[in-house]
């Protein structure tokens, strides 16, 4: 399926490495994110990748492996596949299961 | 400096609210925020940039609600964000009459996807849901559009469309919504290279406008230190505004090292924020509608740059008066006068207003959403011409942030706030209903608490109908922008509108990866 995050540049940088080690998902964009519609006073730089990845499982494991790459901080990523988008605040005691309840209505059960 | 910080993102001016919007990431923030307007002391030396932030923000945003009625350029989004609501929501309203199951989101994407796009398009939506019943996912009618057809200009008036079918009528409203959209994109864009320059962006032009009143608003109010603090974030942070706004900083202190001779740069950094204002306030004063991209605040500034480069000597350009200040760069960098753009915009607006009369009386059937419009385009050229007028008999006033921040109640338009709060709520029994409105409520431990509240600072009585306007107007924007666009707003908000769209289209709203 496919899936875009959003996040602070440096960490959509180390996921976009991860999925590029990945043979299950490949990256098919990587940039600025695209909206400057909103004058939002932040003092982060954000960005966005698009890419094809095998299911939930894949991006939870994925998200897993993204926790050290964060040096300690908590991150917000925001998510979006056909069928909604949710925001997620990736920290270091994050579990796997609370991950697959966050990101779960992205990719409902059959 | 990440550390510092206690959240990214501190408030946003979009004028899908006709109001600005403060996000508070936690209580800490609330609390901070509370604490500086209810006390006359406060934590001055331990503040982290993020607490010097949010005791400045409320200057910030009202800069960009200030700019965003000054500027021809911005209001020209406004307008077209008007025109995307109303040919947007008839497009709503057909789309449940419409035959298919679903509705590609946005539909601007969808509509210059070729055939093998939509194709593989609906290989992913199958992938990841099953259609209803035993068929495949059929999306509503929408032709394949080359980019270049999205863009010209709907012709202006109003155009009677209850002859033609269903199919014709959601495609003709469709087309119109798209138009305006894609031109929000283009001048949202701007016209500048941004591969070359990628700070070069009409936003980071606004911004530097907002960072320097609230640079200002920080030293009077809360100290020097402090204002260094921001100041220093700055000149380290890589990013485009911070990077424009050094750019602008760098132009002002060339003119004020010829108003200080022999003085260091350093010393002169807060004597240049007058400066800084009088340069980036020109760049927001093109005429999108006169002058076209040359209009656009980016390219204005390279031009502005590219003349002080060169004649950074002659004292016209740091005359004591903002207007001859200004009426020199206009006639040295060849763009229309700032007060023939102005003067233009008020004229242009108002008769956008009574345009949306027109069309009121012309609407056939319930006139909820003509008269929507109308009120906001009232309001909206009321407080225009308010902030208008003074910029032409003052601009110093509107312009210079010693004045313009001590400006007397009453001078400028105070516009609608409204506090979101991220992932904690306030109880809301406390609130008097005229001092604050619950937007979203939920009830802990039988006590009514709230996640997102909007307050009417201006003091003024009878607003009541056009906070009520404007909280609907946003939702039905939202729902717009869900369907047309990739506007950004927050996950909450965007997935509580696209339920609400498939709700009331009955139909699956799937989005284009």
């Amino acid at each position: 399926m496919r899936i875009s995050i959003t996040g602070e540049a440096s960490v959509i940088e180390a996921l976009s490495a991860l999925i590029a080690d990945d043979p299950d998902s490949s990256v098919e964009s990587i940039g600025p994110a695209k909206d400057k519609s909103e004058l939002a006073f932040a003092f982060g730089d954000i960005a966005t990748i698009v890419s094809t990845v095998a299911g939930l499982a894949k991006v939870v494991e994925l998200l897993i492996n993204l926790k050290p790459a964060l040096d300690g901080k908590t991150q917000k990523l925001s998510f979006r596949t056909a069928l909604g988008v949710t925001t997620v605040e990736l920290s270091q005691d994050i579990t796997l299961e609370e991950l697959h309840r966050q990101l779960g209505t992205l990719v409902p059960a059959r | 400096m990440t550390e510092q910080i206690v959240q990214e993102d501190f408030g946003g001016f979009n004028p899908r609210f006709y109001g600005v919007t403060y996000t508070l990431s936690t209580p800490a923030s609330l609390e901070v925020l509370g604490n500086y307007f209810e006390h006359e002391s406060f934590e001055r030396e331990q503040a982290s940039l993020g607490q010097i932030a949010i005791r400045s923000v409320i200057e910030h945003e009202m800069r960009h609600y200030h700019d965003f009625l000054l500027s021809p350029y911005s209001s020209s989004v406004f307008r077209l964000r008007l025109q995307g609501l109303v040919n947007g929501s008839q497009a709503v309203h057909m789309l449940k009459r419409l035959s298919g199951n679903c509705c590609p989101a946005p539909i601007t994407r969808w509509m210059t996807l070729d055939d093998s796009a939509r194709q593989a398009q609906l290989r992913d939506w199958r992938e990841l849901i099953d259609p209803p019943g035993n068929s495949d996912w059929q999306p509503v009618t929408l032709p394949v559009v080359a980019p270049d057809e999205l863009l010209p200009d709907a012709a202006p008036g109003f155009v009677k469309v209850n002859t033609r079918s269903i199919d014709q009528q959601f495609q003709f409203f469709v087309r119109t919504a798209v138009m305006g959209y894609e031109r929000i994109r283009q001048i949202v864009d701007g016209f500048s290279d941004a591969q070359a320059h990628p700070e070069l962006r009409p936003c980071n032009v606004y911004e530097a406008t907002a960072l320097t009143t609230q640079l200002c608003a920080i030293y009077q109010s809360q100290g020097l230190i402090q204002a260094l603090q921001l100041v220093n974030f700055l000149f380290d942070s890589n990013l485009g505004y911070a990077r424009l706004w050094e750019t602008f900083m760098q132009l002002a202190l060339l003119l004020e090292q010829h108003r200080h001779p022999g003085e260091e740069k350093a010393r002169l950094l807060f004597a240049a924020l007058p400066t800084v204002m009088v340069l980036s306030v020109w760049c927001l004063l093109g005429s999108f509608r006169l002058e076209g991209k040359d209009a656009c605040p980016t390219l204005r500034f390279m031009r502005l740059a590219s003349h002080l480069l060169d004649d950074h000597t002659d004292h016209r350009n740091r005359s004591a008066s903002v207007a001859d200040m200004w009426d020199y760069w206009d006639s040295e960098t060849g763009v229309l006068p700032w007060r023939d753009s102005l003067n233009d915009l008020l004229d242009f607006n108002k008769r956008g207003l009574s345009a949306y009369a027109q069309m009121a009386d012309a609407w056939d059937g319930p006139k909820d959403l003509p008269d929507l419009v109308q009120s906001l385009m009232r309001a909206f050229v009321a407080d225009q011409q308010r902030i208008v007028e003074v910029m032409l008999s003052d601009p110093d006033l509107a312009v210079m942030p010693t004045r313009y921040l001590n400006a007397p109640d009453g001078t400028f338009p105070v516009p609608f706030a409204k506090y979101r709060l991220e992932g904690f709520a306030v109880n809301a029994s406390k609130f008097d209903g005229r001092a604050a409105r619950a937007l979203q409520t939920l009830e802990i431990d039988g006590q009514l608490h709230t996640t997102s509240f909007v307050m009417d600072p201006s003091g003024a009585n009878g607003r009541d109908g056009l906070l009520d306007a404007a909280l609907q107007t946003e939702e039905l924007m939202t729902w717009c922008d869900v369907l047309f666009t990739e506007q950004g707003m927050t996950a909450d908000v965007y997935e509580r509108a696209r339920r609400g769209l498939e709700q009331y289209a009955g139909k699956r709203i799937l989005l284009i990866v």
